[in-house]
């Protein structure tokens, strides 16, 4: 168990870390060539593209819109981001890993670092029940949006209770869950929903020039995707 | 997805993951990234980039001569793609053989410095010579596309075009030569060829089984894109040529066992052990079954049958060649290839395989017009994560990056460490030293022993529990002196005696964690292991314990006491004693220990790596 671990963090990771990088930048070549479709497309050419990067900023920092219907459920989402991203990149044991390759910058104390990923876990926990038990969410679901939760959570919980004293299970069987997880999700990153973590600005500009396609556009995309008008998208 | 894109996608996948495994082996070497070793400098890509890809790039001139030379038109249809074979065949070793080359960038010395007494060069003059001639075979080909439509491209394509005859007299020519000095280049190692392999007429045997095997190979390709393009297959001219290639394989047949019949050494392969048997698969796989299949009615009539007869052929000629390295006499090490060498032999056939297909879909490679490719544009489009691409460029890339990234991906995970990281030092293991009263230490068994006077040494410095431990400085639990090689285990590398494991369990598992990892800032981050008060006596900055290498634990240990016993030579020449003087001050020169050493050696012999 012990070499599968050093095999888990040592070669498979390189791989799939090397595999999302490479992944995102195919995504974003697809993407943006796409928005430059788009564009082209577009009856109307003058995007405001000030008001958009602003709007895309306003939206990483979603104080504003936090009163919509459903606040609750976006405080929880913000909640569940802020640990999702701090905790990963500035662990202090994840940099250890990386000096080994001459790599290191700050990280966050352990004590903060504990907090934050409870949070997570708790916040992923009612994202999760939210998707089971309402009924519109639900109904919007499929089965990779609920296997990305679970499969974060896993990472997070594994990673909690590794070298916590309360742990009940052996500490390499945790650490091999843990480092495998991580590895499925970096492959998964640019292949699925994830890409968000880095296509987010190119999301927000997008969407934006859709608003600029001329009338009856759709029915085109139709037309384009599955060769007939009437069919509902 | 359909059938052309799974398969273009397998390739890709290939690609990736052996141009990554290429890319590594040109940064860090043959030794760092193959099974290679001095003692096998031929391995997998001698067999199968060399021999295996000029054999099955016979088609070219196989089909030139039938259409050529023995005038049968019908077959025209087929020389095109043939010839087209045959060039990525000998593009496949001339890549392949870059990779083999210690020193790639010196490939082009054998065309300037000839030595002309050697088959290698012969070998390497008719490469060189027939890519160029099959090169400028295949440029028409290229020239018809509308692209090249200005008048210097006509200019080029009517020359070649009136070339043609000479250039295809030449490649014959060529090719002749070339396949048979293949074979001849086993007449130098008569001694190590297994016996059922070697002849001294091997030439003429490399030289039949390629033309056989040409035929079985234009079979396989044109079978292969038919089924994959849907195109209607040819079926009676493929099987024709079937007939033909059962008639050369027939005649390789009497000649290889006619051949062993002469020596008397027919019964060899007849006496059970594994060499005879692959040597039974080998004749049965390559030779007899197919030329059974290619005339009988039932299989020669539908084109998967073709099909698998001929790709029969082409596995058993590329076992035939392989084989002969396979079952050669060594010394040394024994060669099994690495996944590196099989992936990017891989790797090279996909990337022919991809310039075929963009010469199918591209070029009018069957002489029939441009091909139909109007049912990929009407698939349905794939999309992104947020728009689908719309244009087929971008559905392309779409398609066909990820199985790139997955290949290179897949390549880092599955190499072994020393073809990412570089050339590591091999372990070299430590073996006890023997004796009692003079111990005779010689970690690797490289029979140059020194000769340890352990009781002497006792004698000098008593028994004690101090004086027993300035070289017994650590032991195992339970254990008395320890012996240096149960912790400095390698002769070279440190050998960390650290097991978290051992410890862990020792201390109660899980809830142990905080007695060495106390809540500092970060977990992974661990006391000495002095401070908790269980190894007191190890130095205070102790954390991971790494035991140097062998040698070094062995000079740290003697150097520095021999040393400090030479100082005191000046002190015994002031007080007179000469004698004792000389005797002290022998003590600090290498011989002292190393009495292979030139007398007075006075080198310090640098171990640090």
């Amino acid at each position: 168990m012990e070499q599968f671990l050093e095999f888990a963090k040592g070669s498979l990771f390189a791989g799939s870390f090397v595999i999302m990088v490479l992944g995102l930048a195919r995504t974003a070549f697809i993407t943006l060539w796409g928005t430059k479709n788009a564009l082209d497309k577009a009856g109307d050419k003058n995007i405001p593209y000030k008001a958009l990067i602003k709007e895309t900023f306003e939206w990483m920092i979603p104080i504003k819109h936090i009163t919509n219907s459903r606040s609750a459920i976006s405080i929880v989402s913000v909640v569940f981001h802020i640990g999702l991203i701090i905790v990963p990149l500035f662990l202090l044991d994840h940099i250890l890993l990386w000096q080994k390759l001459g790599l290191s910058w700050p990280g966050i104390p352990a004590a903060i670092a504990n907090v934050l990923t409870i949070t997570t876990i708790v916040t992923g926990g009612i994202l999760l029940l939210n998707r089971i038990f309402h009924r519109d969410t639900r109904f919007l679901s499929s089965v990779i949006d609920y296997a990305l939760l679970v499969l974060i959570l896993a990472i997070f919980i594994n990673g909690f209770i590794a070298s916590k004293p309360f742990n009940p299970i052996p500490y390499n069987l945790v650490m091999v869950i843990h480092v495998m997880a991580g590895n499925l999700i970096l492959i998964l990153v640019p292949f699925s929903k994830l890409a968000h973590c880095f296509l987010y600005p190119i999301m927000r500009i997008a969407s934006n020039i859709a608003w600029h396609f001329p009338a009856r556009a759709g029915e085109e995309v139709n037309k384009t995707l599955y060769g007939e008008e009437n069919k509902k998208v | 997805m359909n059938k052309r894109q799974m398969v273009k996608s397998l390739l890709w996948l290939l690609i990736g993951f052996g141009a990554t495994s290429g890319f590594l082996r040109l940064v860090h070497g043959l030794g760092a990234t193959t099974g290679l070793s001095d003692a096998t400098p031929w391995g997998f890509w001698i067999g199968f980039d060399v021999m295996a890809g000029v054999a099955l790039a016979a088609g070219g001139f196989t089909m030139a001569a039938v259409v050529y030379v023995f005038g049968l038109e019908q077959f025209r249809p087929i020389v095109r793609p043939a010839v087209l074979t045959a060039f990525l065949g000998y593009v496949i070793v001339a890549i392949g053989l870059m990779m083999d080359l210690g020193l790639p960038w010196n490939i082009w010395h054998p065309m300037v410095f000839w030595q002309y007494r050697s088959v290698l060069f012969e070998v390497g003059t008719c490469v060189t010579l027939y890519l160029t001639v099959l090169a400028l075979e295949v440029a028409p080909i290229v020239l018809e596309h509308p692209l090249f439509s200005h008048p210097i491209f006509h200019k080029a394509y009517k020359i070649l075009k009136h070339l043609s005859l000479p250039l295809v007299i030449l490649g014959i020519m060529l090719s002749t030569l070339h396949q048979s000095s293949l074979g001849s280049l086993f007449l130098i190692m008569p001694f190590r060829v297994h016996e059922l392999w070697y002849t001294s007429n091997i030439y003429i045997l490399y030289f039949i089984s390629a033309a056989g095997l040409g035929c079985a190979m234009v079979i396989f390709e044109s079978t292969l894109t038919s089924l994959i393009y849907d195109h209607k297959p040819r079926q009676e001219l493929m099987q024709k040529l079937g007939k033909i290639a059962s008639v050369i394989l027939g005649v390789y047949l009497v000649f290889r066992i006619g051949d062993l019949l002469v020596k008397g050494k027919l019964g060899v392969a007849f006496n059970g052990t594994g060499t005879s048997t692959l040597f039974i698969v080998e004749i049965l796989i390559s030779t007899i079954i197919p030329s059974i299949f290619f005339n009988w009615k039932k299989i020669n009539g539908n084109t998967k049958g073709l099909f698998w007869t001929a790709a029969m052929v082409v596995f058993g000629f590329i076992m035939n060649r392989q084989n002969i390295f396979l079952t050669m006499s060594k010394k040394g090490p024994a060669y099994f290839p690495w996944v590196s060498e099989l992936m990017i032999s891989l790797a090279l056939v996909a990337g022919a395989t991809m310039v075929f297909i963009f010469f199918v879909e591209h070029f009018d490679l069957f002489g029939d017009g441009a091909p139909d490719n109007k049912k990929e544009i009407g698939e349905k489009l794939i999309t992104g994560p947020f728009f689908g691409a719309d244009r087929s460029f971008v559905k392309g890339v779409a398609i066909f990056t990820a199985p790139v990234i997955a290949g290179v991906g897949l390549a880092l995970m599955l190499l072994p460490s020393s073809a990412i990281k570089g050339y590591q030092y091999p372990n070299t293991p430590v073996k006890d030293a023997v004796g009692w009263d003079t111990l005779s230490i010689d970690g690797n068994r490289a029979l140059e022993s020194v000769l340890f006077p352990h009781a002497q040494h006792q004698q000098m410095m008593g028994v004690s529990r101090d004086s027993c431990m300035t070289c017994h400085h650590m032991s195992r639990p339970k254990d008395g002196p320890t012996s240096c090689s149960e912790c400095h285990q390698d002769m070279y590398l440190a050998t960390s005696i650290f097991s978290h494991g051992y410890h862990q369990t020792l201390m109660g598992g899980n809830k142990s964690c905080d007695s060495c990892h106390v809540n500092t800032k970060a977990k992974a981050e661990v006391l000495s292991c002095n401070t908790a008060e269980c190894h007191k006596l190890l130095p205070s900055d102790t954390t991971s314990y790494l035991a140097d290498s062998y040698v070094d634990a062995m000079h740290k240990k003697c150097k520095d006491c021999h040393e400090e016993q030479a100082k005191q030579a000046d002190g015994f020449i002031a007080m007179g004693e000469q004698a004792k003087a000389d005797s002290v001050k022998a003590l600090g020169y290498c011989t002292a220990c190393h009495p292979g050493l030139p007398p007075e050696s006075k080198v310090r012999l640098s171990v640090t790596r």
